[in-house]
């Protein structure tokens, strides 16, 4: 900041901007934001009040709030205390630590100025993403109107008694902690460049609720967030979580959580070796602990093309006092250690005639545990592609699931025949479901289609998808037949709205199922 | 040169006895009794009788026209419809060297980048990718793509000319980023929105939540 001051310092013969301003807080007629380019335009009696003092009026201000640059044009009047100083235009680039100015001195050549100094967009026919006349800029980290207008398109605004638009550049502050949403709009309070806070809008089980989250950043080497909701009523959740490069490619996430009557926490240590990825991860739920280590390794071409990602993990579960498996078993089980092998396998993307495209993965693990259990998982999918013209094209996929889990000669033990029926939501028997010993299969069959009218503003996706599972019946599986079709529209620019219809066909004891989804994003 | 060429081309433009002055075009910044200020930062002296508007916002499109002595004697905003034929600014006398006016439309325009992003053998069938983008402050389901086959995904976004957007991969939640090769937190992709259409190709290494 010593550089900036000694580079204003020619500028400011009466100390113009002081290096430490941080805020300015911005007055005029009209005052919009530009969300997609992060501009602030003001006009008209633009007063610029910086927290060190000093003030600049203009007839016009153009700030680039990411780049830290900021012009004033028209009857330049900056003020500190009893000093001031006049210009025609000034050209504040605070990145670069540069200032340019003209003054009206009749002159007909050009100035000697820095390169692109005065170079600026109009952008008055330009729609903004905000509207207002008095701005709190925090440099490089945000800017809050009070009050807002929010422009919708069809010529009316919608107001806002306050909003924050937090415009660093860091995607951490998206980390979300309040967890069991199907709502949530955040709103924000306070930012600087590396913290914000904001409320959030929620519904949690049907119901309206109020949230609160603080996120610290630290460029992309590490975060804290905390979250606290529902603010008010019972059962409030404390959840925190951060994430931390340690050095290199070595990395720690924590999370904790601390509910109504329980407390979880966990640890993973991640690291990135020459031929994979080796993690140390661990959890603490209300005095239960359990601990892995594991290795995954990046992905190895194989022959044709095929793409092999081996993993293998060993680990323990602990639960004093208390049975790990099931009552079945005549042992107890305080401490039991366990480990896993398992394999990913995906095809190279097979061209086909007609433009179509055809991908299969397969993946396998087994996990055996210290007593004569055995856990095995097989996955297999192939998903086809077809383009049927530019806007339209066609996914069919199938995929095959398979688990297995063994107990030896206990099987039985653990997978009683049932000495009643099994009954169904709606009260049918379910006879079939005597015949599972503990191998469970899974079938499905998918058929998307997607239409994009218009890849800037339009994309619709219909979805029919049937599954044919063992065990399945009603409300246990997957539903038997499902339609979807979702639209993600974007009327405006810096808006946008998803809207779709689901129906789940014989599922949760009903013949007919509808659901509704409806977003807005930004 | 420039002095002569201008002379020149007024000289074609003269009818009889009276000239018709010539106009230009260029970027408004500011304007004062004696100076008026373009986009870029070059400085006119204006006539003392200056017939000027005063209702031009910075960065607007603006027709001005000089007298004998390069100084401007009107000043006016420019109006596509009515002033197509306003001389480029390369005729300017050598007064002033000008930043070149941008076309009337430079700063609204909206240029297109298609992204086609590969994604890793291990994601999900049914999940859906998203784009999150820095202007929704990375909402993670901001744009949902579009499936072509297996593992790749596309969507088209416009921006602004010269201006710039950072993004990255998501599944849906935040839960589900991207992560490089290593697993570690990626910094954000960046788009450069040039002046025509582009096309880009991209892979995604890894998502957080499957190693």
């Amino acid at each position: 900041m010593r550089r900036l001051a000694l580079v204003l310092a020619y500028f400011a013969v009466c100390g113009a901007v002081a290096d430490a301003a941080q805020s300015i807080a911005v007055n005029a007629h009209d005052v919009a934001f530009f969300a997609d380019r992060f501009a602030l335009t003001a006009h008209g009696n633009v007063r610029a009040r910086m927290d060190d003092g000093s003030t600049i009026f203009a007839d016009d201000l153009y700030a680039e709030l990411r780049n830290d640059r900021y012009v004033f044009a028209g009857h330049v009047r900056v003020v500190r205390g009893p000093a001031e100083q006049t210009a025609l235009a000034l050209d504040l680039d605070l990145k670069n630590h540069t200032v340019a100015r003209l003054d009206d001195l009749g002159r007909a050549e050009p100035a000697r100025l820095p390169s692109g100094a005065f170079d600026i967009p109009y952008l008055a026919k330009y729609r903004a993403y905000m509207l207002g006349s008095h701005a709190d800029i925090v440099r490089r980290a945000s800017v809050r109107f009070t009050p807002a207008r929010f422009p919708t398109g069809a010529g009316i605004t919608a107001p806002s008694p306050s909003y924050l638009y937090t415009f660093v550049a860091n995607p951490n502050f998206a980390v979300n902690v309040l967890g069991g949403s199907t709502f949530d709009q955040p709103y924000g309070l306070v930012s600087t460049e590396n913290d914000l806070l904001a409320g959030h809008l929620l519904v949690q089980n049907r119901t309206l609720a109020l949230g609160l989250q603080n996120t610290l950043v630290d460029g992309d080497r590490g975060y804290v967030a905390a979250a606290l909701s529902p603010l008010l009523g019972p059962n409030r959740l404390l959840n925190v979580t951060a994430y931390r490069r340690l050095f290199g490619t070595t990395t720690q996430t924590i999370g904790i959580a601390r509910g109504n009557g329980f407390t979880t926490a966990s640890y993973q240590l991640s690291s990135g070796l020459r031929a994979g990825i080796a993690t140390l991860s661990g959890s603490l739920f209300n005095g239960s602990d359990s601990a892995t280590l594991g290795f995954t390794t990046y992905d190895i071409v194989l022959p044709l093309g095929v793409r092999a990602r081996p993993r293998a993990d060993i680990g323990f579960d602990k639960t004093p006092g208390s049975l790990i498996a099931t009552t079945a078993d005549t042992t107890n089980y305080p401490l039991l250690f366990r480990h896993s092998a398992g394999l990913n396998l995906g095809s190279p993307l097979l061209r086909l005639p007609s433009r179509a495209s055809l991908g299969v993965t397969v993946d396998a693990s087994r996990r055996w545990y210290a007593y004569p259990h055995q856990l095995d998982t097989v996955n297999a999918s192939a998903t086809l592609g077809k383009r049927i013209s530019p806007s339209v094209n066609v996914i069919a996929r199938t995929n095959f699931t398979f688990v297995t889990d063994r107990y030896g000669n206990a099987q039985r033990r653990f997978y009683p025949v049932p000495l009643t029926p099994t009954l169904t939501p709606d009260g049918i028997p379910y006879v079939g479901y005597a015949a599972f010993t503990g191998a469970s299969s899974g079938r499905g069959y998918g058929l998307d289609l997607n239409v994009v009218p218009n890849a800037a503003t339009a994309s619709i996706k219909a979805t029919y998808d049937h599954a044919v599972d063992f065990p399945q019946f009603a409300g246990y599986g997957r539903p038997r037949d499902a339609i979807s079709v979702v639209a993600d529209l974007r009327p405006a620019s810096g808006f946008g709205v998803r809207v779709g219809r689901g129906y789940l066909f014989h599922w949760g004891g009903q013949n007919l199922t509808q659901q509704w989804i409806f977003q807005i994003t930004q | 040169m420039n002095r002569a060429i201008g002379a020149l081309l007024a000289a074609t433009l003269m009818l009889g006895a009276e000239p018709i002055p010539v106009t230009y075009r260029a970027d408004f910044l500011a304007l004062a009794p004696t100076t008026l200020a373009l986009r870029g930062g070059t400085t006119l002296r204006v006539a003392s009788a200056c017939a000027c508007a005063h209702d031009l916002r910075p960065g607007e499109n603006a027709l001005f026209s000089l007298d004998e002595n390069d100084a401007v004697v009107t000043l006016r905003r420019f109006v596509p419809a009515t002033d197509g034929s306003a001389r480029a600014l390369g005729d300017l006398p050598a007064a002033a060297a000008i930043t070149v006016a941008r076309a009337a439309n430079a700063d609204t325009r909206l240029v297109k980048v298609t992204i086609t992003v590969e994604v890793p053998s291990q994601t999900p069938q049914t999940d859906d990718v998203y784009l999150s983008t820095d202007r929704s402050s990375y909402t993670p389901n901001e744009r949902r793509m579009t499936r072509i086959d297996e593992r790749r995904w596309t969507i088209a976004i416009e921006g602004a000319a010269g201006t710039t957007t950072h993004y990255q991969y998501t599944r849906g939640t935040f839960g589900t980023l991207e992560r490089d090769r290593a697993n570690t937190v990626r910094p954000a992709r960046t788009i450069v929105f040039g002046t025509t259409p582009a096309a880009m190709r991209e892979t995604v290494e890894r998502w957080a939540d499957i190693l």
